[in-house]
């Protein structure tokens, strides 16, 4: 967390040498989640005998909050070429399950060299995101722990211009995602290459399809007690497939629908670890968007996301244990402006 | 030239602090560096020097040399009145080094008492006690003398010095081990271990009825009851170190009774692995090693042992009981005796 705010203060504290206008925008968004758990249905129906697993929570589902502030400022602009850094940061509350609480931001640095000629380096930063309470099986067989895990993503990608309003991007991501005490046989380092097409359709909008090759690696395995015995490691491919219309829409500004689908195949093949050996999973994201703009500064979201999390195994228990669905619905109102010194 | 330098420490700084140090847990680790196939299960080890001597179940009872890992004698029965016995399954082992002698017991019989000297020869000399020994102590004493403090389940804590005594019959030279004095301290408890300082006191886990303390003035003479604290579970081993007494109580985890408590003889036991099934508990300076059974072990930090903090499960096979060896953990396992080096 320290090192995340160290580089977003040192980065404006360069940039803001520079002549040039800050973007600042605020957002605030209301929303529900239908399963802050990400609970299965056996794990609902079985709640009322396990109370101590909603970690003193008393209902599955929450409103949330959430507050997001976005600074971007250019450091230097010659001709085509413009390198710009921006960042934000997000804090959200969750009304009825306040362990969920957190807080994310990220950091990015562009060079511009033309149109759709761009590098980028990404670094985004999950701090403390709470799971759920899990059995700490190192020290105990039935004593709950809440579950947190920090993500500290890394990704550099370059785009190029492919065809007549095509273009691509190619990238390397390292994200380092590990667990608070209890929970470090969890942590994983996961390297992931991405390649990304973009079409821009005439009187349509933009369709993107992304895909991301996982490679996770379980570094605390074998590393703790017991429970790191079994190697958490996995195999994922990733697709998306965000489609944004912006193009003859009557009353709003932007419509978008988006699919993304993790198949992750964990590495275990332990018979002894039934939970994870031979395990893989489907999990599905469906996005549902509207945009309105309202005057220069003020612009209106609603979306929806459907997720529905398919687990395989050779144990039913395990698929019924690992299998849920979630609902969110959210409302964001964005205000952005541009402050200029000079 | 300025603009370059403000994106050169850009990214330096970025890729300086981009990424995190992962979390470290409380928990320790152990390395396992050795395991000696005793074959049967290794029940139970009595340690001398770098020689174990080892209860290994059906294996009967082996010798090994701890530091080179290689087993020197191997005995799966005895002789006696000239016939050949087989052990059925051997559970307890003592070694008296002083008067050369092996104690074993099989489950729930009598103690056993073998010569085993400089000659590598494994005499059985007579039985001593009575059936239904669950555990046993033995301290040499001089003058070619032991005596011994014994769980017996159905009688409760007995104790006797014995002594050599030769008796020669049509030219046969007999040697047996014959009670000088003891006698029983009976119990309305199922006795199923004990312990002794081997100075002034006995402990012993009397099952559903918690643990009895004993103390005597000097070793040989008859332990009287000093305290009885009645804990939860089945308290199946107690285990007497300088600071207290660890007792482990199966499904209902481990107790520690501070010496303070044993000699007020009332109080709250300090109650820790609650949730854990525990059949043994050995102690080396601030760390407690608890036997589970099929789930491995369970190490804890009692350095404030007011407060034992848990500092891991190891999933190392089947446990029956542990005991350090210098700074090493050997562990009497289904597989045979472990080594282990524990990480705190």
């Amino acid at each position: 967390m320290r090192p995340f705010i160290i580089s977003i203060s040192f980065l404006y504290a360069v940039a803001f040498g520079a002549s040039t206008p800050l973007k600042i925008s605020i957002g605030y968004h209301g929303g529900y989640d239908s399963n802050v758990l990400r609970f299965s249905q056996m794990e609902i129906e079985n709640s009322s005998n396990n109370k101590e697993a909603m970690g003193g929570a008393n209902s599955f589902d929450s409103y949330i909050n959430k507050i997001n502030t976005r600074l971007e400022k250019t450091i230097f602009q010659l001709g085509k070429k413009e390198m710009s850094i921006s960042s934000s940061l997000n804090l959200s509350n969750y009304i009825h399950n306040s362990n969920k609480d957190y807080w994310s931001g990220n950091v990015i640095a562009t060079y511009k060299w033309g149109s759709y000629k761009n590098i980028k380096y990404i670094a985004r930063h999950l701090n403390r995101y709470y799971l759920r309470h899990y059995i700490d099986r190192d020290v105990s067989t039935n004593s709950l722990r809440s579950c947190y895990f920090s993500d500290q993503d890394q990704l550099v990608s370059i785009s190029m211009p492919f065809r007549n309003r095509m273009w691509y991007s190619f990238g390397f991501g390292y994200l380092q995602r590990y667990y608070d005490n209890p929970f470090t046989e969890f942590d994983l380092d996961i390297y992931y290459t991405r390649i990304r097409l973009n079409k821009r359709i005439k009187k349509f909008g933009t369709v993107s399809l992304q895909l991301d090759r996982i490679s996770a690696d379980n570094i605390s395995f074998n590393k703790t007690a017991v429970s790191s015995n079994f190697d958490r490691s996995y195999e994922g491919l990733e697709w998306y497939l965000p489609i944004k219309i912006d193009k003859n829409l009557s009353y709003f500004d932007q419509m978008g629908l988006s699919l993304r689908q993790e198949i992750r195949v964990y590495e275990a093949e332990a018979l002894d670890d039934a939970l994870h050996s031979g395990r893989d999973h489907k999990d599905i994201k469906i996005d549902l968007w509207i945009n309105k703009k309202i005057g220069d500064e003020l612009e209106v979201t609603f979306s929806s996301r459907f997720r529905q999390r398919d687990t395989e195994s050779s144990y039913d228990w395990v698929s019924d244990l690992k299998s849920f669905n979630q609902m969110q619905i959210w409302c964001k109102i964005k205000w952005a402006i541009t402050y200029d010194n000079y | 030239m300025i603009i370059i330098k403000n994106i050169i420490s850009v990214f330096i700084f970025i890729f300086l602090f981009g990424c995190i140090q992962p979390n470290e847990e409380s928990v320790w680790s152990v390395t396992e560096d050795t395991v000696l196939a005793t074959e049967g299960f290794c029940r139970n080890i009595s340690v001398r020097g770098d020689i174990a001597y080892v209860a290994a179940g059906q294996s009967g009872v082996q010798v090994w040399d701890l530091g080179q890992g290689i087993q020197l004698h191997g005995f799966l029965g005895y002789s006696q009145d000239g016939s050949y016995l087989e052990f059925d399954d051997i559970a307890l082992v003592q070694r008296d080094e002083d008067n050369e002698l092996i104690f074993v017991t099989e489950s729930n019989k009598k103690v056993k008492v073998f010569r085993f000297g400089v000659d590598n020869e494994f005499i059985y000399r007579n039985e001593i006690m009575s059936d239904r020994t669950k555990d046993f102590i033995s301290f040499h004493r001089e003058g070619n003398r032991f005596t011994m403090f014994v769980a017996d389940n159905d009688d409760g804590l007995k104790w006797g010095t014995y002594r050599s005594d030769t008796t020669t019959v049509f030219n046969l030279e007999i040697i047996n081990w014959m009670p000088s004095s003891g006698g029983e301290v009976t119990t309305d408890g199922k006795p199923l271990g004990i312990d002794s300082d081997g100075i002034s006191m006995v402990a012993m886990a009397v099952d559903q009825l918690g643990v009895e303390f004993y103390s005597f003035d000097t070793l040989g003479a008859e332990p009287t009851l000093r305290s009885r604290f009645d804990l939860d579970g089945n308290a199946e081993q107690v285990n007497l170190s300088d600071i207290g007494a660890f007792v482990s109580c199966d499904d209902f985890g481990a107790y520690f009774l501070s010496n303070k408590l044993i000699e007020m003889g009332q109080g709250a036991a300090v109650s820790f692995a609650e949730d854990l099934t525990v059949d043994h508990i050995s102690t080396h300076g601030d760390i407690a090693v608890l036997s589970l059974g099929p789930k491995g072990i369970a190490l804890y930090d009692i350095s404030d042992p007011s407060n034992p903090e848990p500092r891991g499960i190891f999933d190392v096979g089947y446990v029956y009981r542990s005991q350090f060896w210098n700074d090493r953990l050997l562990l009497c396992t289904r597989a045979g005796l472990k080594i282990l080096t524990i990480n705190s």
